[in-house]
């Protein structure tokens, strides 16, 4: 597969300029909904610009980080974040990012698709049967949650008041976060996601404080195994430049969005996007199953 | 130490956190833009042209030496962008960009010491520990 780049007549500057424009689009959607913008970057990459795919989960984990930390100086200044369980749940997340990265190439990668593609499938249904409440119905958290004081609270422009909130289920939260970083690692996709839904469907956290506090944690994900990404020259600068710019430029969009929404519309938002990844890991893994043999 | 005081520093420590954030995002940001500036203006890569070859080869996996090389070791990537390389000048933006969070992390250590939180000083340190791992094993 090296040397030649399939079906790619584009010119240098309108690459740069598609790519920036992806960028965009999965920054805002990315600092909406706690995700990274792989989701975007690597179809627009590897779909439309016929980059390879290493290239092209390089380049997601540079929009990962971006929209992470374009996002998250909003959020940690307006107090949305929970750094407390953003911490605590970060100690999964990178050891299992740590994990997978160094297995990657060694593990069946479709096997694992196919594997996160039935988790996503079942938060999709869990989700669609929510209801999308704008805060949780009240409740105690669990004494381990109170212990480990991972309780909350934000201000809620939207609802124009204060949400205070618990958490319960913290070893499943902790287990999740774990599988989160491995896929991360691993395949380069799905942590974001993952995250908010170990948050909001496990943790019973509230979506806005799920989404920002998953936007603040997975640039951290994603940065212990970036520098594996970088060292192996998976970070190709042509792309890298205008995915970055892209994003940071997207995650001001993203971020002044989260402030006025109502939970209800990212609610939505989030089933969309849950549905279409599922479905997309899922026939990426049953294809690489059939395809047999892998290019690497 | 009151509770009050308590929620003023911390106050105080998540503004410095959002303040790393976007100096890091900003400094990664200029660096990137100078380095796409500089490839735009001199059509360079900075190890090969970018008109002759065409987007193909820039993109295509290639051994050192050919069109779509770029440097990977941060020593080269500091030297290369002091020299004005483009592509070396774009890859230490991004190498900004990575030790963002990472930094973000070991301020977060600040916050934690000044909630007098041990427990969370304590695992703070630990996620940084692994992500230098992380960092140390990609290296080797």
């Amino acid at each position: 597969m090296s040397g030649s780049v399939v079906g790619s007549s584009l010119e240098p500057l309108s690459f740069f300029l598609m790519v920036s424009a992806a960028g965009i689009l999965a920054g805002a959607l990315g600092s909406l909904l706690g995700i990274g913008g792989g989701l975007i970057i690597i179809p627009t990459l590897t779909l439309f610009a016929g980059v390879d795919l290493r290239y092209a989960m390089g380049a997601s984990l540079v929009s990962v980080i971006a929209t992470s930390s374009g996002a998250a100086a909003t959020y940690v200044r307006d107090r949305m974040v929970n750094l407390r369980l953003a911490m605590f749940l970060e100690l999964a997340t990178t050891t299992g990012a740590v994990v997978g990265a160094l297995l990657a190439g060694l593990l069946p990668a479709a096997l694992l698709s196919l594997i996160l593609g039935l988790i996503l499938a079942h938060a999709s249904w869990s989700t669609f049967r929510s209801h999308g409440d704008e805060t949780p119905p009240s409740r105690t958290g669990s004494p381990l949650a109170a212990r480990l004081r991972l309780q909350g609270s934000y201000f809620d422009p939207a609802l124009g008041r204060q949400v205070e909130y618990q958490v319960t289920r913290v070893p499943q939260g902790l287990a999740a976060m774990w599988g989160a970083g491995l896929m991360s690692g691993l395949l380069g996709i799905g942590s974001g996601l993952f995250k908010v839904i170990a948050m909001d469907r496990l943790m019973r956290a509230p979506l806005k404080a799920s989404t920002t506090t998953s936007n603040f944690m997975i640039g951290v994900t994603a940065a212990a195994s970036a520098g594996t990404y970088f060292a192996r020259g998976d970070i190709n600068p042509f792309i890298a430049a205008p995915v970055a710019l892209g994003v940071l430029a997207g995650t001001v969009i993203g971020t002044r969005l989260l402030r006025k929404m109502r939970s209800r519309f990212i609610h939505k938002l989030l089933l969309i996007v849950l549905v279409i990844v599922a479905v997309q890991v899922i026939r990426g893994g049953i294809a690489g199953l059939l395809g047999g043999g892998h290019h690497d | 130490m009151t509770e009050r005081d308590s929620a003023i520093t911390s106050g105080r420590m998540e503004l410095l956190v959002s303040y790393v954030l976007r100096i890091g995002v900003l400094l990664g940001t200029a660096i990137i833009v100078a380095g796409v500036v500089q490839m735009a203006r001199t059509g360079q890569t900075g190890y090969a042209s970018v008109l002759p070859y065409g987007l193909g080869a820039l993109l295509a996996f290639v051994p050192p030496g050919s069109p779509g090389h770029f440097p990977t070791a941060p020593g080269e990537i500091l030297r290369a962008a002091v020299a004005g390389k483009p592509y070396a000048i774009i890859a230490l933006g991004i190498l900004v960009l990575i030790a963002t969070p990472a930094l973000r992390v070991a301020l977060s250590i600040g916050f934690f010491i000044a909630e007098r939180d041990r427990f969370y000083v304590v695992i703070t340190l630990l996620v940084l520990a692994v992500l230098v791992a992380g960092f140390l094993l990609g290296a080797g």
